[in-house]
This record gives structure tokens, C-alpha cells and sequence, in this order.
């Protein structure tokens, strides 16, 4: 006698391969029962089978691939069952598949394109502004500040501030200025929304990845996440996969073409203070060391361990310290 | 629109400035990735895209057979959002069946929807390389379809070959020679990939997808 469950139900062969026996699954059961056979448990449909026959071989398991190709005919006519428990099955697991770090994931490429949006709109509105007020334009380099200053300060406080006699800008009409204002108002609340997701962003980092966070810094994190495609890559990285993550153009340039185009010596990580306030010469060590240290944070995150970013940390400082 | 010739049942054609493949539209009126639809008389026809389908390239490359018959049971994998599978669902019609595996969450959600619409497509979201693993969700299949970009496509084909097709079944498997091996020539990556099949099955026959698809290949295969 053999025993055989698959996600529409439980069977009972005879010597013959003929179905003796059988119970089929309503589709809560088959969710259910066909997570206990992806872990190889045995289900209680299968136990009662197992008190009533003696003698009886469980199939699911067995590496005689003769006797599973004569079962496996049996359940053609099946096709209808399959159809829907498949269904009902994928689109659980379609659920599931979703984690926090696709949702880390999705936030950083948000806050990218907000980035990106939000240049081209400041651009053309520093052009549009300059017609009106070309001088406080040229003065203010930071663009957040500038479509703030914009939007608060009419232009004759403006021109007091910064003592200007006679300004090239000439004086637009009010319904002129709205439309430059309306862009204004715009970009300045795509601003405050992109901040509103980079504190969130944060919130999800020290949420799911307090180590990553503290060595690496929530945008530097969740780039790296990003590029590695889900936090469980991340983690089967070594540390030199981690240092050149995001520099692949580079690195593969330089694996066609070894005499003329150098290894790059970082990817994302270049953007890391630690990097950027320090030497030069040093960043390719700097970020050798950085990426050791991310590759351990990012396994204690996985394995859920404690916190010990700011050791961690430490210990990149300390070695930066000795490389001086 | 002619039928195409009786190695090939379900597939049709229409030759004008070039050939081009149809499939009867088992959802008359729907589209499933935006491509052409025909009406001749009371049937609705579905274009089939040479360039976005392999089994549609192989043909063009007039390969000899498929063995692909209407009624069939189908294991496809590497599913993907389902552009091949909807021909397929087209090819075997109502009462066959296509089990749709595919190993990505995210291009599985396109695949249910299409499989809500057409009833003979079950969508499996598992890993084609363990075939143990998703035992449970399929049946013995006529037809082995097999096109993932991964390594070690050939040891996959035959893994799943070995378990869930009949004997005697005809098993279609395309090969990806930059996903084998980025460094080696196709050419070298297909008499390999060639080699392995030969030990397990008949290979029957072989086309090179150019201009169609670069770098890939395709090997029609029977099981002993």
C-alpha cells in the first residue's frame, strides 16, 4: 500500500497504483496542509491512514522515482482541483512574499526620484524667478532655502536684505507672478513629503536594521539593501561584494580591460562621512574597512542579534585613526 | 489564415510582406500583453511575437516539430508574467492544462490575473531547481516547457523531465548561453549543454534563435 498527499489531497494506492482510498481538501486545508509538506511534516489526514494500514509506504518522500512516475498519472484528472488550490496557494504566498525591506526598498527609490523630480522643477524655477529677482537668485545656492525664501519674503524685504539699489529684475505682473508662485508652492511641498518619507525611511531602518543603520547610515543602508535586492542577498555577500555595490560599470570595465581602466575602489559607500571628510588617498582603505564592518551589521540584522552598531562604528574610526 | 501544417496543431499563419504566427484567442476580445488581434469570419486570432516568445522564434527558424498537441498537460517553467504561456493556454485550449511556475513574487501577480481569465493556466510560484520541493502542486505533464535564465539550465531540464513527464513526452528547453556562462562562446555553451541532454534523452532537434533572440538557443528533447 502506498500513501501519497499533494495540495488537492490525500490518497491511498494499492499495490496496483489504483486510488483505494481518498480525501480531498477544501482550500483553507490545502494553504495549510501544503505548508506542512514544503517543511516534510506529516499531516493528520495522512496519520489516520497510517493507524488504519499496516504496512503502508508514504510516497512523498521516497527516492524510487519508478513508483512516484505511477503515481503521478493518477492525479490528470485532477486538473480542475489543482486549478483552484494552485491559485488560492500563489496568491498566499504572492502575500507573503512581502517584507519590510521591499517596503525599505520601495521608500529609498521614492525619496531617488523625489531627488530627481524636484532638481529639474528647481531648475526651471531659479530660471523663471531670475526675470523678477535675478540677484537673490544668484545669491542663494541651496535650492530648499531658495524656494523658501521665495515663497515667505516679497521682493522690496528682499532687496533691504541684501542691499540692492536697482535690481536687473524686472516687476512682473501679479498674475504673471502666481504662475511662478504656483510652481513654487509645488516643489516646496514636494520638499516637505520628501522629508516626511526620509523620517520614515529612518524609522524602517532602526525597525529592521539598527546595525546597518548605526555603521552605515539609513540612506547609505537602504541604497546597499536596494542594490542587493532584498536584505537576505545582502547578508550572502562578503564584504568586497558589499564595497563595490553600485560600482559595477566600473568594475566590469576594468575585468574586460585590466591595463588600461583600474579596479574601482567603492561603490555606494563613497557617499559615507566617513569617507568624505577624510583623505582622498585613504578613501580605497577607508572603504575596505567600512564594508567589512556593514557585512557584519548587516548578519547580526539578519540572524536578529544584538545591537552592536555603535562598536562597530567605532572600530572603523579607531582603525581610520591608525591608518593616518 | 492557414493552418501551419499538422506537426504543429493550434498554430496558424498568414504570409504577407513576412510570416506571422497566430493562435486562436481562447478570450475573444482580450489582449494579453498588448499585442495584435484578428478577426477572420467567426474566429479571433491573437499575433504571436517572434521577439518576445521563443517557441514563436523556434518555429520561424522552422524547427522540425514541437510536439506540442491540443489537450496537452504543460509544465512551463520559468513562467514569467505569461506572454508564452497565454499562446500556449491557446495552443492546448480548454480541456488541456499548463501548470505556470515561476520563481519571482513579482511577476507572478501578473500571472494570476491572467490565470483568473483563462481557466486552464495554474499559477506555481516555486524554484524550478528543486523539483521535490513543488511536487505537491503539479501532475504528470505531456509537455515539458522549460525557459529560465539561470545556470545549470540543463541539469534543471532533466531534474524535471526525470520526475514529472510522461514517457515518451516531448520536452522543449531553451538555453540561455550568457546566463551558463558569460565568458564562453555560445557555441561552446550549447554543444555542453547538448552533451548532457544526450546522456538522459533523444535530443531531436536544434535551432539557434538568431536574429530573433541573441545568444540563445533552443534543443527539442523526448524523453526515453
Amino acid at each position: 500500500m502506498y500513501l501519497y498527499s499533494n495540495c488537492v489531497g490525500t490518497f491511498v494506492f494499492n499495490q496496483n497504483f489504483h486510488i483505494r482510498e481518498k480525501v480531498y481538501f477544501s482550500k483553507q486545508e490545502s494553504l495549510k496542509n501544503s505548508r506542512l509538506i514544503e517543511k516534510g511534516k506529516i499531516l493528520d489526514s495522512e496519520k489516520k491512514f497510517l493507524d488504519k494500514f499496516k504496512n503502508i509506504e508514504n510516497l512523498r518522500k521516497t527516492k524510487d522515482k519508478n513508483k512516484l512516475a505511477r503515481v503521478l498519472p493518477k492525479f490528470r484528472k485532477f486538473h480542475k482541483k489543482f486549478y483552484e488550490k494552485n491559485i488560492f496557494i500563489t496568491k498566499n504566498k504572492i502575500r507573503e512574499s512581502v517584507t519590510k525591506d521591499l517596503l525599505i526598498i520601495q521608500t529609498i527609490s521614492s525619496i531617488e526620484e523625489y531627488n530627481k523630480v524636484i532638481n529639474m522643477l528647481v531648475k526651471r524655477l531659479r530660471e523663471w524667478y531670475a526675470y523678477y529677482f535675478p540677484e537673490i537668485e544668484e545669491k542663494t545656492e541651496d535650492n530648499e532655502k531658495f524656494v523658501d525664501i521665495i515663497l515667505k519674503k516679497s521682493k522690496s524685504n528682499l532687496k533691504k536684505e541684501l542691499n540692492v539699489g536697482f535690481s536687473m529684475g524686472k516687476d512682473i505682473e501679479q498674475k504673471d507672478l502666481d504662475a511662478i508662485f504656483e510652481l513654487g508652492g509645488q516643489i516646496s511641498s514636494l520638499y516637505s513629503s520628501k522629508n516626511k518619507q526620509e523620517i520614515y525611511l529612518e524609522k524602517l531602518m532602526l525597525e529592521r536594521c539598527p546595525n546597518l543603520d548605526a555603521v552605515a547610515g539609513t540612506t547609505i543602508g537602504a541604497k546597499l539593501i536596494s542594490l542587493a535586492g532584498s536584505l537576505r542577498r545582502l547578508v550572502m555577500f562578503p564584504a568586497s561584494t558589499v564595497q563595490l555595490l553600485g560600482a559595477e560599470k566600473a568594475l566590469f570595465r576594468h575585468m574586460r580591460n585590466k591595463k588600461r581602466y583600474l579596479p574601482p575602489k567603492h561603490g555606494v559607500i563613497v557617499q559615507h562621512p566617513l569617507i568624505q571628510q577624510n583623505k582622498k588617498s585613504l578613501s580605497g582603505k577607508i572603504a575596505r574597512t567600512l564594508a567589512d564592518k556593514i557585512a557584519l551589521a548587516v548578519k547580526i540584522d539578519y540572524f536578529k542579534g544584538d545591537f552592536k552598531g555603535k562598536e562597530l562604528r567605532k572600530e572603523v574610526e579607531d582603525k581610520i585613526k591608525e591608518m593616518k | 489564415m492557414k493552418l501551419l501544417n499538422n506537426k504543429f496543431p493550434g498554430i496558424y499563419y498568414e504570409k504577407r510582406k513576412r510570416m506571422r504566427l497566430y493562435t486562436k484567442n481562447l478570450t475573444p476580445g482580450e489582449k494579453v500583453y498588448g499585442e495584435r488581434l484578428k478577426r477572420k469570419k467567426d474566429e479571433e486570432y491573437r499575433e504571436w511575437d517572434p521577439r518576445r516568445s521563443k517557441l514563436a522564434a523556434a518555429i520561424l527558424k522552422r524547427i522540425s516539430q514541437v510536439g506540442l498537441n491540443v489537450n496537452d498537460s504543460v509544465l512551463y517553467l520559468g513562467a514569467s508574467t505569461g506572454t508564452t504561456v497565454s499562446h500556449i493556454s491557446d495552443i492546448v485550449g480548454d480541456k488541456g492544462f499548463i501548470f505556470a511556475l515561476d520563481f519571482a513574487p513579482r511577476v507572478m501577480r501578473d500571472l494570476v490575473f491572467l490565470s483568473e481569465k483563462r481557466k486552464n493556466i495554474a499559477p506555481v510560484l516555486a524554484d524550478a531547481t528543486q523539483p521535490r520541493k513543488f511536487l505537491h502542486l503539479v501532475s504528470e505533464v505531456d509537455f515539458l516547457y522549460q525557459d529560465v535564465a539561470q545556470k545549470n539550465q540543463a541539469e534543471i531540464f532533466i531534474k524535471n523531465a526525470s520526475t514529472f513527464l510522461k514517457p515518451g513526452g516531448f520536452a522543449f528547453l531553451c538555453v540561455k548561453s550568457r546566463s551558463e556562462d558569460v565568458t564562453k562562446s555560445p557555441k561552446k555553451v550549447y554543444s555542453k549543454v547538448r552533451d548532457k541532454l544526450e546522456k538522459e534523452m533523444i535530443v531531436a532537434d536544434f535551432r539557434i534563435l538568431d536574429p530573433y533572440e541573441k545568444d540563445h538557443c533552443v534543443f527539442i528533447c523526448k524523453k526515453k
